[in-house]
């Protein structure tokens, strides 16, 4: 590899960058990133940007970019990949010849497709979090719909600035199929505690825009008047510019289990890219979680530079809300049974087992980080895929980093 | 003079685990080792000021429970993105199966 171009300066293209520096590659880089900011971290928009008016840490510095040598193009949008020619065509027309090429574009929150959707923010990057801070004040009545990670994280960052907070999901219940019901049973009472309205099982019909904020008719001829409504429904890959030149795609720019796209000078890393996982049934996921963002940067980096290295790691995410942090490791949808385990503290880790007795997820909340520990030994306990004994791993005694030595 | 400041007993800390001490307006993470050493250093992740005593200990590695920055807490030294800036140490002794710290 001579140079590398890098399309997306989130949170897996900007660790792609840094990452060839660290492993001494002395070759062009070239990040093109499409908002007017120095990379930054995603995960806090949701958390304490709103709640707390912190701006999120950097992940670089413009100054430690020029420092790296990594050349980086801020408010750019690419409008072509030329693979013909080995070349971007930027939207001013500027042309960017490529050797390898690395697509990190992302996802883009999904829209609300009722009649006055279009009324519904979205919260997915700097500049719509800014702006949404501007609009939460004491007193305002913010309507979310959606219940699930980023709707919470909203709703309880809301809270703390004293807003009246509503929030509408369409399942029966919060969270989907991304936590255990138990887990996601303690944040519903937990947002209950702290004066969330959270409703269930409703059918959206239409948004009205009026003159002192927003109505929100349901299907059941119920309304529900508020100052400001937001959609959390989920985001999709940004695959267009991958599509448009002819990569394969299937939910998101499909690669091999080296983040190799349908054109070996092409690889793709992150919330857009979907990939088969060699232990999950080889099943072909979409993952949207920060770790996995830098992971995959990590590996397609290493495959870049010469090296055969499958993608393999664990999926993992948090969430915080209020005081309390949930973590998941693995994937809870794969497990064909749940075996809960109750620690002295109170506090339960609930162990997803596949039909071999293998662990496949696990998943905990807690006040502040109390279920680190635990979540992160199961993520060890997954990749490992020991097979368990269910009658040991719901006991608290057992130590499970012995478990993983043994 | 060196001023030595008691932590807890040798045997609240299990071996190769970490816990929090808070002193004054400060917090600290004290360690033991697999090895049945004591360390200890700054409680707080240079990366996003999280505790790290809630973090995972393997060996002479703590883990930041948030964001999985890695320090090597016998010396302090980062190990990597996404931390990059090392942990302060201070020293340790046992005495009469006390633990304390030098501050």
């Amino acid at each position: 590899m001579e140079s590398l171009t890098i399309i997306g300066a989130g949170e897996a293209g900007t660790r792609a960058a840094l990452h060839l520096r660290e492993s001494n590659w002395d070759g062009e880089i070239v990040l093109i990133g499409q908002e007017p900011h120095t990379p930054y971290e995603r995960p806090p928009l949701s958390k304490t940007l709103l709640a707390e008016g912190i701006p999120p840490p950097l992940l670089s510095s413009a100054e430690q970019l020029q420092e790296l040598q990594i050349q980086f193009l801020q408010s750019s949008q690419v409008a072509e990949i030329d693979r013909q020619s080995h070349r971007l065509r930027l939207q001013n027309d500027e042309f960017f010849p490529y050797n390898k090429l690395l697509i990190a574009t992302g996802a883009s929150a999904r829209k609300l497709t009722c009649t006055g959707g279009e009324h519904a923010l979205v919260l997915r990057n700097l500049d719509e979090a800014l702006a949404f801070c501007c609009l939460l004040a004491p007193g305002k009545h913010l309507i979310l719909i959606g219940a699930g990670f980023i709707g919470l994280e909203l709703a309880a960052s809301a809270r703390k600035v004293d807003c009246k907070v509503t929030v509408l999901e369409m399942a029966q219940r919060i969270l989907g199929r991304a936590v255990p019901p138990e887990v996601a049973e303690v944040v519903a009472s937990e947002h209950k505690r702290q004066g969330v309205e959270i409703r269930c099982d409703i059918e959206l019909d239409q948004i009205q825009a009026s003159k002192s904020g927003y109505t929100i008719e349901l299907k059941n001829g119920e309304s529900i008047s508020g100052d400001l409504v937001v959609a959390g429904i989920g985001a999709v890959p940004e695959v267009a510019l991958a599509e448009a030149a002819g990569l394969d795609i299937e939910n998101g720019v499909s690669v091999n289990a080296f983040l190799q796209t349908s054109d070996p000078d092409i690889y793709a890393v992150g919330d857009c890219c979907s990939f088969p996982h060699p232990l999950y049934e080889q099943q072909r996921m979409r993952l949207e979680m920060w770790r996995c963002a830098r992971d995959q940067a990590e590996c397609a980096v290493q495959n870049l530079l010469g090296e055969t290295k499958e993608f393999s790691a664990i999926p993992w995410f948090w969430s915080d809300q209020f005081e309390l942090s949930l973590q998941v490791a693995g994937l809870p949808s794969f497990a064909k049974r749940v075996i809960p385990r109750t620690r002295p503290d109170g506090v339960t880790i609930y162990f997803g087992l596949n039909d071999q007795e293998q662990l496949v997820s696990a998943a905990g909340i807690g006040t502040g980080n109390s279920v680190a520990k635990d979540i992160r030994l199961a993520e060890m306990l997954i990749a490992a895929q020991k097979t368990m004994n269910p009658a040991e791993l719901c006991d608290p005694k057992l130590n499970l980093k012995k478990l993983l030595k043994s | 003079m060196t001023k030595w400041v008691q932590v807890c007993a040798a045997d609240d800390i299990e071996e190769e685990d970490v816990i929090r001490f808070d002193h004054g307006d400060r917090t600290f993470a004290v360690y033991r080792s697999p090895d049945d050493e004591y360390y200890a250093t700054d409680g707080l992740c240079t990366h996003e000021k999280i505790h790290l005593a809630d973090g995972l200990v393997m060996d002479n590695v703590i883990e930041c429970p948030k964001h999985n920055g890695r320090f090597d807490y016998t010396d302090g030294s980062a190990l990597g993105a996404p931390v990059c800036v090392n942990l302060q140490t201070y020293p340790v002794k046992v005495e009469d199966g006390l633990v304390f710290i030098s501050l």
